[in-house]
């Protein structure tokens, strides 16, 4: 007998879902990363700020794998101890942005009908800044600090938080089982710390993982352009500037530190992927 | 040439999706000018047959055998294009749910020109006057006006007209409904079956009528297949399936639907202080810019102690508005609700939190009133820890025992997850949630109506049960008329707001004084069912 | 994560047929009023950016130290100090401040001796051009791969233009910039580096700004097509015989749009990040140079007249994604 498919609509792909194989090998990448950047001063060959004018712009060799740049310093030792600055600043500021964005997104939502319109309006006006802008601003005008740093990057990040944890808060919030724990004589915190916030972990999570990619970004795109983390201070994005001129000659320069960047928005966009996925069927298995 | 074959003839068809066969071997004829009814509970595979003979299965289900012939020509033997062709030619759909069946970005007439044979479609005049004749036929009037409207200015009921519209625009002799009147109310639903009634006999069409509504079936199939579990368990005609139901699944199909008949419960005298008296109430919802819309427009009731009310009336009546106030989960604009002589909302503290011991409600959605990553221990044992007093939280666990046991429920079940629950088993978990602080008062929305019949009634039976074992006060929300004559010894009929009809059950079911509870009367679909006695002679 | 918002579908019930249609009362999205409402939101942003620029320069100490050229002649400061009431009250400063950028009167360029607005309106036509061919060139990209993504029938068709583009949306602007840079200007040879001026010049910046417009708007179309493709009505429209690609093309994609211009907007920030980002890098005489070169030149009212004026083109842009969303959709046109 042959089988017969009916469905005859153009739209019939369904929709891909990654392995979770991906998932696993994502997080797995971002962990060693971290291990490895938090253990730089243990595992670097070199000291990172140590320059050897006798061997500039050194190709990759065993004694420097990654090469040397413009002042001599080693590359890799470099990368790694720079990841600690861009992964801990953007870490930190992800946490920020998360807290920030879930306790006023909860606020909006439960807090009544003002409170839901003002913070609305001012989520609204946050984004029609773009963050890079405000960054420009703040470490343009009242210098660049690691603490206005990551104050500017959990700014230029938290509204994604706060939509997220806003609609899902609302949604939850129309319940039944929210007005049930009402007739139950719960007041409005006890609601929200028995139901809403369990109710938002999951999509936090998976939320903070785009966010982090976001702060990396950011961080490392003002690194770039100069205004991150102050040379001599190792940081991935001033480092891949710093490689620019030399690009046609000493492409591992700029490469590396581009490269192990690209390795952990990867990973993490994986690792989010795989939760979001895994929460989304859980979320299926309650209908 | 054609006249040995019926119209519609389904042989041994089988639907699978992913390793399960949800449609198992069905077989069903549909001649012309005959209405056959396939009813079944939810998940019984009635949906997905009429689909899989139309060719319209969700993308993760595929026909894998059997024999769909239209006229004899069997549809899976075609290619997709001829098959397509086929079935646009001589079938109409008409799907459950109308105000989503349309696409809300086209207007309605440029949604029903694209119905059109593709001929008549490229003709502008031609294809204007054949939509207008087409919104005659399905009893839109001032058809002209309505073509440049979009689905979402028109209510559930003109909605399913202009899918009806669309079903019969190329003149199939075909027409297969998907439960097209579920979302509807009843006097909405009465007049669209009557509606496909006359095209039926005015068109000769086969109908191929799905429905999980026995009284509708009863009402308006010429034949009924009845299925379970992806199987078609008895096919007669519909006389012969009432009055001799030949399978046990058609009996207890049969047997589970709540009947007008049924005597209801006797009533209470009124006596002792009231344990709920609604004074004048008023509730108005501010709408955008517009006037304030009255959801409830001064209601008076007084509830006796024992009492079991029953709140009816169409969606929009505002039903659901008075039972919010009444358990306090919103406040009248106007008016006052009091409870043993109480205003719940000028009590202090402590007078909240008693107060708040004796009233309760149980929800429509099973689904929904369960926080879904709690168990069944916490659900239960929320109001005993947030209202509960010190000794009441020290024998929480037993407590949930007894509760468990009251509502039917092993105590195994407290471990559990809603996720983990049929539905029946979420409205018991549901009920004994509400009865964990001994309440006088419980207000049950709509407490069936998300249920299959079979578990309706069982749901129905604890209900009335428990009103006995614990002197229960009721109010209870139903747009079944034949729930509330089961459960209540009192009926109120609301419209627009307001109480329309308040008295004894029995009276009011049986003689109607209002014109409008005798046309809900009227339009309750199972006449044929319940037998002629019950159909009230005074409407 | 869900995209697409379906009204929830009350059970709504109508007068009997035959009695007058009611009209349910609903917020017009596009009535004077939200439009109104939309502009003050875009203000308020506009008006925050100063407020912060201000707070900013105030957090500096003597913000006239910031507008006097490091080789002025002694006395400049205080010349400046007192030009600008930098001696004032606060907000009596802040008062002035926002009458000076309101009415454009900022003070000269250090580095370029020269009306700061007249320089940003000089490099304001070659951003513009690499902004809006960075938008459509992304778009249009997005659109194909997420089209592509859900309705092509090869497997390979299906999933490789999508998963190309979110490789590459994961690599940071700058970096993608470099490796284009690498690959076609130092190893190929077959485009320049940097500069502006050519068409040649335009291709890496604009492709470079298109894959962050890209990736978003591809994941976004496709997840819309496919659920919208599960709707109800989509199912009404098979049911009516049309041809498959007739019912894809005016059910489903018309009903998959909303979401996109949404994503759109949202990307339109991004853009303009990436443009600052990108110009830096490809050295494309446009206003994201200009302002970091302004920065590095520690050139402030140069900075202060970009950051205005992207500020502006950012809020406009937004607002026209904004107003075309809701006038696509005819629910909100009564």
């Amino acid at each position: 007998m042959s089988v017969i498919t009916t469905s005859t609509d153009a739209v019939t792909a369904a929709p891909a879902r990654r392995r979770p194989v991906y998932g696993i090998v994502g997080s797995v990448v971002v962990v060693a990363v971290a291990v490895l950047t938090i253990a730089a001063p243990l595992v670097a060959p070199h000291d990172p700020l140590a320059q050897d004018l006798t061997g500039l712009l050194r190709p990759p060799s065993a004694v420097h794998p990654f090469g040397t740049d413009e002042l001599g310093r080693d590359v890799l030792s470099r990368v790694l101890h720079g990841g600690r600055v861009a992964l801990g600043v953007s870490l930190v500021a992800t946490v920020l942005s998360a807290v920030l964005g879930v306790g006023l997104g909860v606020v909006a939502a439960l807090g009544g009908r003002y409170w839901d319109a003002t913070l609305g309006r001012l989520a609204d006006v946050q984004l029609a800044v773009p963050g890079i802008l405000l960054a420009l601003v703040v470490l343009a005008f009242a210098g660049s600090g690691t603490v206005a740093l990551v104050v500017v990057l959990a700014l230029g990040s938290w509204v994604l938080n706060f939509r997220i944890a806003r609609v899902h808060a609302t949604f939850v919030a129309a319940q039944p089982f929210i007005e049930a724990a009402r007739l139950a004589g719960a007041s409005t915190v006890e609601v929200v710390r028995r139901h809403v916030v369990p109710a938002l972990g999951p999509l936090v999570l998976v939320a903070a993982t785009l966010t982090f990619s976001t702060v990396l970004l950011l961080e490392s795109s003002l690194g770039f352009l100069g205004l991150g983390v102050q040379p001599p201070t190792p940081d991935w994005g001033q480092m891949v500037a710093s490689g620019q001129a030399q690009l046609a000659g000493a492409w591992w320069v700029s490469i590396f530190p581009g490269a192990a960047l690209v390795v952990v928005i990867v990973g993490v966009q994986l690792a989010g992927d795989r939760l979001a996925e895994r929460f989304s069927t859980a979320g299926r298995a309650d209908e | 040439m054609t006249g040995g074959h019926p119209l519609l003839e389904v042989t041994d068809l089988r639907t699978r999706i992913k390793e399960a066969d949800v449609v198992d071997g069905v077989s069903l004829t549909v001649g012309r000018g005959e209405t056959v009814g396939l009813v079944g509970e939810s998940g019984s595979g009635k949906t997905l047959t009429a689909l899989s003979v139309v060719g319209l299965l969700p993308r993760a289900a595929r026909v894998v055998g059997g024999r769909v012939a239209l006229d004899g020509q069997d549809l899976l033997a075609l290619t997709d294009k001829r098959r397509r062709a086929m079935l646009a030619a001589d079938v109409g759909v008409i799907f459950q749910n109308p105000t989503v069946a349309l696409n809300p970005r086209l207007t309605v007439g440029a949604q029903l020109r694209e119905a059109l044979p593709a001929g008549l479609r490229r003709d502008r005049a031609g294809a204007r006057r054949r939509v207008l004749e087409l919104l005659d036929q399905v009893g839109i009037a001032r058809g002209a006006e309505r073509l440049t409207a979009y689905p979402h200015e028109f209510s559930g009921g003109l909605n399913q007209r202009i899918m009806i519209a669309i079903a019969i625009a190329r003149s199939p002799r075909l027409l297969v409904a998907d439960e097209p009147t579920t979302a509807l109310d009843v006097s909405v639903q009465a007049q669209v079956l009557d509606l496909l009634d006359t095209l039926r006999a005015d068109l000769g069409l086969g109908v191929l009528l799905v429905t999980h509504d026995v009284g509708v079936v009863a009402d308006r199939a010429d034949r009924v297949a009845v299925m379970h579990a992806g199987r078609i368990v008895e096919q007669a005609t519909t006389a012969e399936v009432l009055e001799r139901p030949a399978h046990e699944r058609t009996r207890s199909l049969l047997a589970n639907v709540p009947r007008l008949d049924d005597p209801a419960p006797p009533p209470v005298a009124a006596g002792g202080r009231p344990v709920l008296e609604v004074r004048g109430a008023v509730r108005q919802f501010r709408s955008g810019g517009g006037a304030p819309i009255r959801a409830v427009g001064g209601v008076d009731l007084v509830l006796h102690p024992g009492q079991a009310l029953g709140l009816v009336g169409e969606s929009g009546s505002g039903k659901t508005t008075l039972a919010r106030l009444v358990v306090g989960l919103d406040r009248p604009t106007e008016g006052t609700v009091l409870h043993d002589g109480d205003d719940p909302h000028t009590l202090d503290r402590a007078g909240r939190a008693r107060w708040r011991r004796r009233v309760q409600y149980v929800f429509q959605d099973p689904y929904g009133s369960l926080d879904p990553r709690l168990t069944v221990d916490r659900i239960i044992g929320e109001p005993i820890e947030l209202s509960g007093t010190p000794a009441e939280r020290r024998a929480r666990r037993e407590r949930i025992e007894e509760l468990l046991a009251e509502v039917d429920l092993p105590a195994s079940f407290a471990a559990r997850q809603p996720d983990q629950l049929s539905g029946g088993q979420r409205q018991r978990v549901a009920i004994a949630r509400a009865l964990a602080l001994d309440p006088t008062l419980v207000v049950a929305d709509e407490p069936v109506s998300a249920l299959d019949l079979s578990v309706q009634a069982t749901i129905l039976a604890l209900l009335r049960r428990l009103r006995e074992t614990r002197g229960l006060t009721y109010v209870v929300i139903s747009h079944d008329l034949a729930v509330i004559k089961g459960l209540c010894t009192d009926v109120a009929v609301m419209q627009g707001g307001r109480i329309v009809e308040r008295g004894p059950t029995e009276e009011v079911l049986g003689r109607p004084e209002h014109p409008y509870t005798a046309s809900l009367l009227a339009a309750v679909p199972g006449r044929r069912l319940a037998g002629p006695a019950v159909v009230p002679t005074s409407a | 994560m869900t995209v697409t918002r379906h009204e929830p579908s009350p059970l709504e019930v109508g007068p009997p047929p035959g009695a007058p249609a009611r009209r349910p009362r609903r917020r017009a999205p596009l009535s004077a009023r939200y439009v109104a409402g939309r502009l003050a939101t875009a203000l308020v942003a506009v008006w925050a950016v100063f407020t912060l620029v201000f707070f900013s320069l105030l957090a500096t100490g003597n913000p006239a130290q910031l507008l006097v050229a490091p080789d002025a002649p002694p006395g400049e400061l205080e010349r400046i100090t007192a030009l600008m009431g930098f001696d004032r009250p606060p907000l009596e400063q802040y008062a002035t401040f926002l009458g000076r950028v309101v009415t454009g009167d900022l003070p000269d360029s250090i580095r370029y001796d020269e009306s700061p607005l007249a320089l940003v309106a000089e490099r304001l036509p070659a951003s513009i051009t690499l902004g809006l061919t960075g938008l459509l060139l992304g778009t249009l990209l997005g659109a194909a791969a997420g089209y592509l993504g859900a309705t092509a029938r090869r497997p390979l068709l299906r999933r490789l233009p999508l998963s190309l583009l979110t490789a590459l949306d994961a690599i940071p602007s700058f970096f993608l910039g470099i490796l284009l840079i690498f690959v076609f200007a130092i190893v190929l040879r077959s485009l320049p580096a940097t500069g502006g001026g050519t068409l040649a010049h335009l291709v890496l910046p604009a492709l470079t700004l298109a894959v962050v417009v890209a990736a978003p708007v591809g994941r976004i179309f496709r997840t819309a097509l496919l659920d919208v493709a599960e709707l109800d009505h989509v199912r009404t429209a098979r049911s009516k015989g049309i041809a498959p690609a007739a019912v894809t093309a005016r059910h489903v994609v018309a009903n998959a749009l909303p979401p996109v211009l949404n994503v759109l907007g949202v990307q339109a920030g991004m853009v303009l990040g990436g443009a600052i980002v990108t110009e830096a890098l490809f050295g494309w005489p446009g206003l994201g140079q200009l302002s970091v070169s302004a920065l590095n030149n520690r050139d402030y009212p140069l900075v202060l007249a970009c950051v205005c004026v992207i500020a502006i083109g950012f809020v406009l842009v937004n607002l026209a994604v904004d107003l075309l969303a809701a006038l696509l959709d005819p629910r909100n046109r009564r």
